[in-house]
């Protein structure tokens, strides 16, 4: 795993126009940076990466099957007792899931640590899935890049089929897309799956998410006042559940994507069940619910996150017991986990994370993220990778 | 990589050789403009390879249908009313006239007036039929086709819901799949709107309020 400095193609903004990635540059900063890129060998990839992801998946699930069956454990999880039924039966029917990307530390050597779980609305999906996959091709046939680089990224192959098998399981040649207003991030990666959906012969219609309506039959509404019965939604599980519509879920009868069970897996609960089930995997870091008895904070290093967080908010340093906030924000009011402070490796000043993205159940590729901090926030920098 | 490398289908047979999709760059441009999103009712053909197809055949009258089936003429009549009474529940529906035929062309709207208020929706241009002499059930559903040059459905046959068959409307037999027939729920109209998206707002309201960030992860 390098870190190579690489010349960026010459009118890629242009080019990203052209393509419809209009986020490339936010808050004024550099998102996608192609200035440089990561270089893998096939075995830390496969080996590393890979393997791990499909297995870390597979535990995951493990636990989702023993959280649904317990109301302590769910509880535990903050999901609202009124919502359990929902959650269960969603689990219980095997509900179909699209996509999901573990965070992980790894440092080119030894076993990745998996620090959360983007089960229920990863974002930074198109600048994986086809972006830094163009930038390959043309970097390559540039003769920039050696002709024998590849990449791990069968991200859109599998999302389109991944739609094909959605589309049959629920029998449907139609389906919503839905996102909040005023991000072109979310919009764009909402874009994207319907792209692909529509790749895969379903008739993609969008609703942003505070225009979803309920009609006086019971059902959600688009704007145009027609019912949305199968929806991929980019908003939280957490927030729809407890917001004014979430009582009228269960009447509306949506099939959604992401399902409600993975209200369990992006949860940072998950992490502490893990570690309590699967002891000293090689992949998973000790973590706690804050408070815990098990939870020895007082020694060591350690990372405060609240159960639920997006893009690295609320979070705190416990150094031997000494905490720090690291960075600030509006979570935490459903209580904390505490996980073993796994550094993120530093190539050339910048501090790197790995996203392994998954396909259902399939590692479908990753991506790489760097930040300038040891936190990786949402002015986190996108760069492209090769396997050579 | 040479062009013909991207075109490579992934060879299952040495999967460690290849870790990437094959993508149709092409198809990724995006210079069109998108449609204003309250009208767009996304355009794809129904043309996605099933396994479990059924032939089905459009009927612009009830009359095309008893020609085909002359001895099963009542088939035909009930087959015309399902679809008939199908539209008036799931057409698409407008606030105004206007936007109707901005969607479906000049004089191809009817005002609606029920107990929960008046909308406009399309003609039903034809109805499609699979199985009908089935002794178990025959399916049948409307299909509109639209008359506007700025439609994406002029002079194609289009579902309630936006799906596109592939085609123009002189085409009258497809293979479906099952589900095109599956019923959706009604609509009468929308009673609220607004019930998701409040806790965003609420999270909003910290931070620098410049700041409009994703609420994925």
């Amino acid at each position: 795993m390098f870190r190579m400095p690489c010349q960026p193609r010459k009118g890629w903004q242009q080019l990203a126009t052209e393509f419809g990635f209009h986020f490339h540059t936010m808050y004024g900063e550099p998102y996608w940076d192609e200035s440089a890129y990561y270089q893998f060998s096939l075995q830390q990839i496969e080996n590393d990466i890979e393997d791990p992801s499909a297995e870390l998946h597979q535990m995951c699930l493990a636990i989702v099957d023993e959280v649904v069956k317990s109301e302590e454990l769910l509880e535990k999880f903050c999901i609202p007792s009124h919502h359990w039924d929902l959650v269960r039966d969603s689990w219980h029917r095997r509900d179909p899931s699209l996509y999901s990307r573990l965070d992980l530390v790894y440092t080119g050597k030894g076993p990745a640590k998996l620090l959360e779980n983007n089960a229920d609305t990863p974002t930074s999906l198109y600048e994986s899935g086809f972006w830094q996959w163009l930038w390959l091709e043309q970097q390559v046939n540039a003769g920039v890049l050696p002709r024998n680089s590849d990449q791990f990224n069968s991200l859109q192959e599998k999302l389109v089929n991944r739609f094909k098998e959605i589309s049959y399981h629920y029998g449907i040649g139609q389906m919503h897309f839905a996102c909040c207003k005023d991000t072109a991030e979310d919009r764009g990666t909402v874009q994207y799956l319907q792209d692909c959906a529509k790749e895969a012969g379903l008739a993609a219609d969008f609703v942003f998410v505070e225009d979803i309506g309920i009609a006086d039959t019971g059902v959600f509404t688009d704007l145009s006042d027609r019912p949305i019965t199968d929806c991929f939604k980019l908003y939280p599980w957490e927030f729809m559940l407890n917001e004014e519509f979430g009582d009228l879920l269960s009447g509306a009868n949506v099939n959604w994507i992401e399902p409600s069970w993975k209200s369990i897996l992006s949860n940072k609960a998950l992490m502490v069940l893990l570690w309590a089930r699967f002891r000293d995997h090689p992949n998973l870091l000790p973590a706690y619910f804050a408070g815990d008895a098990g939870a020895d904070t007082a020694t060591g290093k350690w990372i405060k996150k609240p159960i639920f967080s997006r893009e690295g908010a609320n979070i705190s340093l416990i150094d031997n017991g000494h905490e720090a906030t690291l960075s600030p924000g509006p979570y935490g009011e459903e209580g904390y986990i505490v996980q073993a402070l796994a550094p993120l490796p530093v190539f050339d000043g910048n501090h790197t994370l790995i996203g392994s993205w998954l396909v259902d159940d399939m590692p479908a590729g990753i991506s790489v993220r760097e930040d300038n901090t040891a936190i990786t926030q949402d002015l986190s920098r996108y760069l492209p990778h090769i396997i050579l | 990589m040479s062009n013909n490398t991207v075109k490579e289908l992934s060879n299952e047979a040495q999967p460690h050789t290849r870790k990437r999709s094959t993508i149709n760059v092409a198809k990724m441009r995006k210079s069109f403009a998108l449609k204003p999103l309250a009208v767009g009712v996304a355009g794809v053909l129904l043309s996605a390879c099933s396994d479990n197809r059924q032939d089905a055949k459009i009927y612009t009258s009830v009359d095309e249908c008893k020609q085909d089936f002359p001895s099963a003429v009542e088939k035909c009549e009930a087959a015309y009313q399902t679809a008939t009474s199908e539209a008036m529940r799931t057409s698409p529906r407008f606030r105004s006239e206007y936007d109707c035929e901005h969607e479906f062309g000049p004089n191809q709207c009817q005002a609606v007036n029920t107990n929960n208020g008046s909308f406009f929706m399309p003609f039903m241009a034809g109805f499609m039929v699979s199985q009908l002499l089935s002794p178990n059930r025959y399916y049948s559903q409307p299909l509109y086709t639209s008359y506007s040059y700025n439609s994406p459905f002029r002079s194609r046959w289009v579902t309630a819901d936006g799906q596109v068959f592939s085609g123009d409307i002189r085409k009258r037999n497809y293979r479906v799949r099952p589900d095109s027939f599956k019923p959706k729920p009604t609509v009468n109209r929308t009673m609220k709107r607004g019930g998701f998206g409040s806790s965003v707002r609420a999270k909003s309201s910290w931070g620098s309020s410049s700041r409009k960030g994703s609420w994925g992860g």
